[in-house]
């Protein structure tokens, strides 16, 4: 399997069921995104999903939980640095100066907005990102079988996962071949967008080629079956976990509706 | 709903959301300022239908998403717009490709998608990100905003500018494909008759 | 248990096709027999493979007359996700057998029994037996995307026995593995056959490598069986020229009927003075190292060297540097260390599409460079990038049409063509670029008989007009027959580099490397000759 960002390890969050997780990290970005304007108290709750997700991370060894806190950084910092120059300097309803840098001046508002913007993120992000790098993407397929999606939906993902490295090759295979016939991907813009095609159509054409072959492969192998199927994979659950998820998720959509009802 | 796809179309799906992703590198390699990345989607709306097309572009975001984070997972509702739209104008016959060359029809196909995905794509990114990714590209909020836009407005001007030049394009090489494909081939799509020559 | 299958006045024909692609079949097959359908490309082999197997009409659409009988059921009556319990198909690409919904070797042998709602413990008890069976204990545990093809290729056929068909069907089994892969699958081939648990029907081109594994034999021409007898038998009869089959050459040999690929008349001789350019380059590659960015190191101080107007062969085991170093040559990798240069120009000093103008390369995959909506267009494109005038441009690939026997194909759109037609469409699209330099990767994979001779006459008239060649394959009977020299590498360094006989004779050598004596080579042995005949004019001397 091509790298995804689950990081093996083992641990408390590697043998809970990915519902659970995924649960907790629903939970945690319905409640960042509620209006929280007078009870701010309340954001304890998606702040104590990440952070309790984080410390379990730290908990499960240097490898899973660098990784995590690493990707979490790549992915937040860029949109951090845009928020407080975008919004900082820009926001609409900026009107109290904080700070005059040359001719540009960050307001009180736009500063704010970036903070709540990027609070919210760095909450939701690092609760998905947990999921994502704990549980293996088999697994996570598994899950979603067992509330419902089709073993057809749960094949679409792995095969897509699956077929990536070979497609990859192919594409830098269909490059050195074009490259070896004279095609230039260099230079100017026109000449380096006359390439696209003969890169393009390659790739998609042998792709296509093969989905009748692999077709066939599924229909070998009875996967439409109208018979109900079993699984080889089993995930482990537990009573206690079934009822900890209902009652999250009870508690967020009760939580929500007052903060509706009270804005 | 994934049960009703024949079994070309659902062998299919999961090359088509690989296609997106590997023209994102293609795309790289020849330094364009395009994104490209729904053509596996608009291929698999065109051959298969709306249903199939959407869920292609869904698929695409989430399983990209496995790979690099969950932030790009929420804009799958605009991939899966686009691919609805893809299939609808392909089934409108907008996509068939003719010796005397209709391709205006697929480039106005093209630029309506766009349109509406910077449309779907504004309250998302604004909501959950204020309208910024961290690329280059936020620099176009920051100047929307100095206009007097709010911040929805600004993302959805940001999305106006790129959007649509990047969809009309993105029609014009699947197009293309289309006609490139041999006949049979297309034939034996699902929707197939709506795009043959 | 079922122990035969019924194939009734069978006619097919593919939806929008004028033509049926399956006359009026009737044959039955019994219990432990093992069947090989033999003919030419488009007879319609694998479309009655796919029939007995269901997939058409069921999967394909398209008209069906007759109808298969299995057990007392009918095909036509009975829902292909049934009747795929009954009949498994595999087919010629490893690759596309892989579900990509399983992570292991043993989870992708249980996802058929998943498929049909059999309970998990059960599961794990048949998929034991079969990896048992079939010798795949080492390999249950890996993906099954790490594996090489041979290997993929015998988990796809255990991942069909494992639901326990009556009927297993083989289409081309072998015919994209290398020479190892291919020996493996005829060994567990060979193992199932015998096993008799299965009768098994394989469609195959090869019958220089599966006769001995078929006790009958049924032939297809354009449609209709125009054969049905034991195997031996059926080769004994002369007409197999016409039928598009080639027998296996002992067979040949003993009739008499065989000749040599240069006996005269010469079918496709082509003259050195047609095909001599003003230029020509000797290739140096002076002790060439490169690693890749995430890899081990793939070549080790390697030396070569090809003059012009000689062929020289680059052989041994996927994955042993083989291809790394060919794109040395026209700059598609760089040298870690070491230098490589045409003739005066040191390869480092130009960008790839410069050096396109001296190194013409055939790839080994068709579908990673055809674009084109025609032959002809798909072949000038080469020329078009290098800046060939009209005129050049135009005699150019009329002249790579002609010498690739595509004349006729040249505005036939290149997706429809049989895979040999595009092969030969790669090596036009290559000649047409004039070069002094061709390299050529498995040129003659998916070829038969008579694509064969037609390249060994086209690369002999290369070599005369003075062009410098290196070609990378698995044939080592091509490699007798035409190589200057012959080159073994083996896990990134050079092991030999003599002329051919000389390393063909060294069985040590070749078994080390992986590599397979010629046929005519085993065929002499097998006449009890003291001389042993490399190539297929020393065979014919021998046998005067």
């Amino acid at each position: 399997m091509p790298p995804t960002l689950f990081v093996p390890g083992e641990g408390l969050l590697y043998r809970w069921h990915p519902l659970t997780k995924i649960t907790l990290a629903v939970a945690a970005l319905v409640l960042t995104l509620v209006p929280w304007g007078r009870r701010p108290a309340w954001l304890a709750i998606p702040l104590a999903i990440t952070v309790g997700f984080g410390l379990m991370m730290a908990a499960h060894g240097r490898g899973p939980a660098l990784a995590w806190a690493k990707r979490l950084l790549w992915l937040v910092a860029p949109v951090f640095l845009s928020l407080i120059l975008v919004h900082g300097l820009f926001y609409p309803g900026g009107r109290t100066p904080v700070w005059q840098v040359g001719p540009l001046t960050f307001t009180q508002e736009g500063l704010l907005f970036a903070a709540t913007v990027g609070g919210r993120l760095l909450l939701a992000v690092g609760a998905f990102m947990v999921v994502l790098t704990t549980t293996h993407p088999a697994d996570l397929t598994t899950a979603l079988v067992n509330i419902g999606l089709s073993p057809e939906g749960a094949y679409l993902i792995l095969a897509a996962i699956h077929l990536l490295p070979r497609m990859q090759a192919r594409a830098q295979a269909i490059v050195a071949a074009q490259h070896a016939r004279g095609l230039r991907t260099d230079g100017p813009p026109w000449q380096r967008a006359r390439a696209l095609l003969p890169l393009t159509i390659p790739l998609v054409l042998g792709a296509i080629q093969d989905v009748e072959e692999r077709a066939m492969a599924l229909e070998a192998r009875a996967f439409r079956s109208s018979r109900p199927k079993t699984s080889l994979r089993v995930l482990r659950d537990s009573p206690a976990q079934r009822a900890f998820r209902r009652g999250l998720l009870l508690l967020s959509g009760a939580v929500t509706l007052l903060a509706r009802l009270t804005a | 709903m994934i049960r009703q796809f024949n079994t070309l179309t659902l062998a299919l799906i999961p090359v088509a959301v690989v296609i997106n992703i590997v023209m994102g590198q293609i795309i790289v390699v020849l330094k364009l300022p395009l994104y490209l990345d729904s053509i596996g989607t608009v291929l698999v709306g065109a051959l298969a239908g709306p249903l199939a097309g959407g869920l292609t572009g869904a698929l695409a975001n989430i399983v990209w998403g496995l790979f690099t984070g969950p932030t790009i997972i929420p804009f799958a509702i605009t991939a899966f717009v686009i691919g609805v739209l893809a299939g609808q104008f392909a089934r409108a016959g907008w996509l068939r490709p003719s010796p005397t060359s209709v391709i205006v029809k697929a480039m106005f196909a093209g630029l309506i998608t766009g349109i509406v995905a910077a449309v779907v794509s504004a309250p998302i990114a604004a909501l959950l990100f204020g309208g910024v990714t961290g690329a280059g590209t936020d620099a176009l909020v920051a100047f929307f905003q100095s206009m007097g836009a709010n911040v929805i407005q600004a993302t959805l001007g940001q999305g106006l500018v790129s959007d649509p030049l990047d969809k009309t394009i993105t029609f014009i090489v699947v197009w293309l494909i289309l006609r490139a494909m041999p006949r049979r081939q297309v034939a034996r799509f699902p929707q197939g008759d709506h795009v043959l020559e | 248990m079922p122990t035969s299958y019924t194939v009734h006045n069978v006619t097919y024909t593919y939806p929008a096709a004028r033509l049926p692609a399956l006359r009026e079949i009737t044959f039955s097959q019994e219990a432990g027999e093992v069947l090989v359908v033999a003919g030419a490309n488009g007879a319609g082999k694998s479309t009655l493979l796919a029939t007995l197997a269901g997939f058409a009409p069921h999967f394909f659409g398209g008209h069906l007359e007759g109808d298969v009988y299995l057990n007392g059921r009918s095909m036509c009556h009975t829902p292909l996700a049934e009747w795929v319990t009954s009949v498994g198909l595999v087919f010629a690409n490893p690759f596309n057998q892989i579900s990509g919904a399983r992570l292991t070797v043993f989870e992708e042998i249980a996802f058929g029994l998943e498929n049909i709602g059999v309970p998990p413990d059960e599961i794990g008890r048949r998929v034991n037996t079969v990896i048992h069976r079939l010798s795949l204990t080492e390999l249950a545990n890996r993906s099954p995307y790490t594996l090489s093809g041979g290997q993929q290729q015998r988990v796809a056929i255990a991942s069909v026995l494992v639901l326990e068909p009556t009927l297993l069907a083989l289409d081309e089994p072998t015919s994209q593995l290398d020479p190892e892969g291919k020996r493996d699958v005829l060994t567990m081939l060979h193992q199932i056959a015998e096993g008799g648990h299965h009768m098994v029907v394989m469609a195959t081109h090869d019958l220089e490598a599966t006769h001995r594994l078929a006790a009958r034999g049924l032939i297809l021409h354009r449609g209709y069986v125009v054969g049905d007898a034991p195997l031996p038998m059926l080769l004994a009869r002369s007409e197999w020229v016409q039928w598009g089959i080639t027998p296996p050459l002992e067979i040949a040999l003993a009739q008499g009927t065989w000749r040599p690929w240069s006996a005269p008349p010469p079918p496709f001789e082509s003259s050195a003075d047609e095909l001599a350019l003003p230029e020509s380059l000797p290739v140096h590659v002076e002790r060439v190292s490169y690693r890749y960015p995430t890899g081990p190191e793939a070549l080790r101080r390697v030396s070569l060297r090809v003059e012009p107007g000689q062929i020289v062969a680059l052989v041994g085991r996927n994955g042993a540097g083989k291809t790394t170093l060919s794109k040395m040559l026209n700059g598609l990798l760089r040298p870690s260390e070491g230098q490589v240069r045409l003739g005066p120009h040191d390869v480092s000093d130009y960008p790839v599409a410069t050096l396109a103008r001296w190194v013409g390369y055939v790839f080994q995959n068709p579908a990673d460079q055809i674009f084109k909506r025609t032959v002809w267009d798909e072949v000038a494109f080469g020329p078009h990038n290098l800046g060939f005038s009209t005129k050049r441009l135009w005699r150019a690939v009329e002249r790579a049409l002609a010498l690739c026997g595509l004349e006729s194909l040249a505005h036939a759109h290149p997706y429809d063509l049989l895979p040999n037609e595009r092969r030969w469409v790669t090596v036009a699209s290559a000649l047409a670029m004039e070069t002094p330099i061709l390299v050529l990767d498995e040129p003659t994979g998916g070829f038969d008989r008579f694509d064969y001779i037609r390249m060994c006459h086209l690369l002999r008239s290369l070599r005369a007009a003075g062009r410098t060649i290196l070609l990378i394959t698995h044939d080592m009977g091509l490699v007798a027959e035409l190589a200057d020299r012959m080159v073994i590498v083996d896990s990134g360094t050079v092991v030999a580099d003599a002329p051919p006989r000389q390393v063909l004779a060294d069985d040590e050598l070749l078994a080390k490397a992986g590599l397979e004596p010629p046929p005519t080579v085993r065929a002499s042995r097998a006449m009890g000759s003291s001389r042993v005949a490399y190539t297929e004019e020393e065979l014919v001397a021998l046998l005067d």
